[in-house]
């Protein structure tokens, strides 16, 4: 049973305290190892042969997660036979051709809505806001359609060009342009800069903060995306990396080690970024809710 | 007088001149949802009533023939059913597990921080290889899962084979990923009580247990509700487990809504049909969302 770690309890003996420590680190390295050995069995089996993973998986021993034969086999068979560079060049084209933009697009219509005072500012706000509802699963099917009447049916573009406009974004830009104080307009109204060169002098610069958080938000998003880029693309060329990991493995899963290489690429950039830039995620996740 | 028709003229001028920037400067973000969201949703409506159906190529109205046709379609009402259970099976265990684990990881300390990144790293994962692994892991020779089970005396399980366990197993995967992004949650819940609550109880001589449950569990009800509601919309978007997993079986076992929606449409190629399944999934999920916006406001406020 898990329960809370006391900690000034008078009423409990130094005994029962110590207890409850270790019972307390216990507990916290059970959930990280939980948390862990998927990944850890994922990793350590891209780097071995496949007969190996087979033969130390029973019985279960520190061999199961160690490699004894180290080998890059699997990530040279994966890259290059299987075409899976290719599959990892798409997504990351897709993930940069979607945020790019989106810099541009969110933050100048955040601006707009924010700062300027224009007829039916607050009935767009409200509309791109309404449009959070919409669950992509139920629309599928006419995104499909319209894909296809755009003629961008099968290319990369059907995967980025739906995405650049985000009312997330929108709504996480307007409420940072809040926090920046009108004065700086003024002082570049001053100066003479009009709407478009207020945005770019005096917004745009202090937006940054933000723009992160939202950057790496839509690029592990994007990264992972599946079930969009599953219906859009046709061709094998052009699949993103999860489609080819999806496909390739419900078809057959012979080679274990090949398999975890697939899976280590299409895993481990979300990874890294997030190492590299926690302090990001724990704010603003608890305020969206949105994606996943 | 003149000076002042001519401010006046500049003041109008300068209205104007704010339209127009507004409307310009709103109209990339405005346009791209409307279209790739907005319209789409709307023509999902129109969809469900006709026959469109990509391998016959024609689109002929049909009236409520879908709608008919999927009220009394076995295979409509069993995803539905399979949608519910997993769902309730996901929440429960996902609620229960963030709120527990939150609770444990409260307390700062770098073990304490390095397990709270462990709790998360999931999340960062890709669904689809967080699936592919499992799915090795579920393996009833080569997988670990069955190998801790034997190490620890119980036998070999069927997991994704079994037509009992695989909706079980899908739903430990995806509760297994998505934890953390709850105890994130309920962490931010859990710090916003103020410290003094707690000194007040303990001074009116309560101990650790009856502190939980008459200072805590009232304050993060909210926090409670809201990863409830929106944990429940999560579960009605999954498709790569299921993609990858089962493919809906065994015998349509973890056959899930948005995977029936998957099959009609891009298998079968019944477009008209599968947007009546997308306009009752719609539906569902707009009540749950509707509750997720008024609990969302209504905890920024507090």
């Amino acid at each position: 049973m898990i329960r809370q770690k006391s900690r000034n309890d008078n009423a409990f003996s130094s005994g029962r305290k110590i207890l409850f420590k270790i019972f307390h680190y216990v507990v916290l390295i059970a959930i990280a190892a939980i948390m862990l050995i998927p990944l850890i069995w994922m990793l350590g089996g891209a780097f071995r042969p496949h007969n190996e993973i087979y033969q130390s998986s029973y019985p279960l021993s520190w061999s199961t997660f160690i490699p004894q034969k180290f080998t890059i086999d699997n990530f040279t068979h994966v890259l290059f036979t299987r075409n899976f560079g290719r599959y990892f060049l798409n997504s990351v084209y897709v993930a940069v051709a979607m945020i790019v933009p989106s810099w541009y697009v969110n933050s100048l219509a955040a601006y707009a809505l924010e700062r300027l005072d224009f007829f039916g500012s607050r009935f767009s706000y409200g509309l791109i806001l309404t449009t959070m509802l919409v669950p992509i699963q139920a629309t599928l099917v006419p995104t499909y359609l319209l894909i296809k009447q755009l003629g961008m049916h099968n290319t990369l573009w059907a995967l980025i060009v739906p995405f650049i406009s985000e009312p997330f974004a929108v709504f996480l830009l307007v409420q940072h342009i809040k926090d920046i104080p009108k004065d700086l307009d003024d002082a570049a109204a001053i100066d003479g800069c009009g709407f478009w060169q207020t945005y770019w002098k005096v917004i745009l610069p202090n937006l940054k903060r933000s723009l992160a958080t939202v950057t790496l938000m839509k690029f592990i998003w994007a990264w992972n995306a599946f079930t969009w880029p599953l219906i859009a693309i046709n061709s094998s060329s052009k699949w993103t990396l999860q489609v080819a990991l999806a496909t390739l493995t419900t078809r057959q899963t012979t080679n274990y080690g090949n398999t975890f290489a697939g899976a280590a690429l299409a895993t481990i950039p979300p990874l890294l970024l997030f190492a590299f830039a926690q302090r990001y995620f724990t704010g603003s996740t608890a305020l969206s809710g949105m994606k996943t | 007088m003149l000076s002042r028709i001519s401010k006046l003229a500049s003041e109008l001028w300068q209205d104007r001149l704010e339209n127009f920037y507004g409307w310009m400067f709103v109209l990339p973000a405005l346009i791209g949802v409307l279209i790739f969201r907005a319209w789409p949703m709307i023509r999902a409506f129109f969809l469900s009533f006709t026959s469109y159906s990509l391998i016959f190529g024609d689109a002929n109205f049909i009236g409520v023939a879908n709608y008919v046709e999927m009220f009394t379609s076995s295979r409509f009402y069993s995803s539905i059913l399979v949608t519910f259970q997993y769902t309730f099976m996901r929440v429960i265990a996902e609620v229960l597990l963030a709120l527990i684990i939150a609770l444990i990881l409260r307390k700062g300390g770098p073990f304490v921080k390095a397990v709270r990144i462990t709790v998360f790293l999931p999340v960062v994962t890709s669904l689809v290889a967080a699936a592919v692994v499992w799915k090795l892991m579920y393996h009833p020779i080569f997988g670990i899962v069955n190998g801790f089970l034997n190490a620890v005396g119980l036998p070999t399980q069927d997991f994704l084979a079994s037509v009992t366990q695989a909706l079980p197993s899908l739903t430990a995967t995806v509760v297994w990923k998505h934890v953390g992004f709850s105890v994130i949650i309920f962490l931010s819940g859990l710090n916003a009580i103020p410290r003094q609550f707690y000194e007040a109880a303990e001074v009116d001589g309560a101990n650790k247990v009856q502190q939980f449950f008459h200072v805590t569990l009232p304050l993060i009800k909210r926090t409670l509700m809201y990863v409830i509601v929106i944990t429940t919309i999560f579960s009605f978007k999954v498709l790569g487990p299921v993609y990858v997993m089962t493919q809906g079986g065994p015998r349509g076992a973890t056959r899930l809504l948005v995977y029936n929606i998957y099959e009609t449409g891009f298998q079968a190629m019944r477009l008209g049909y599968a947007s009546t399944l997308s306009v009752v999934m719609f539906l569902i999920l707009a009540v749950f969302t509707f509750f997720q916006i008024r609990l969302l406001r209504s905890e920024v406020e507090y």
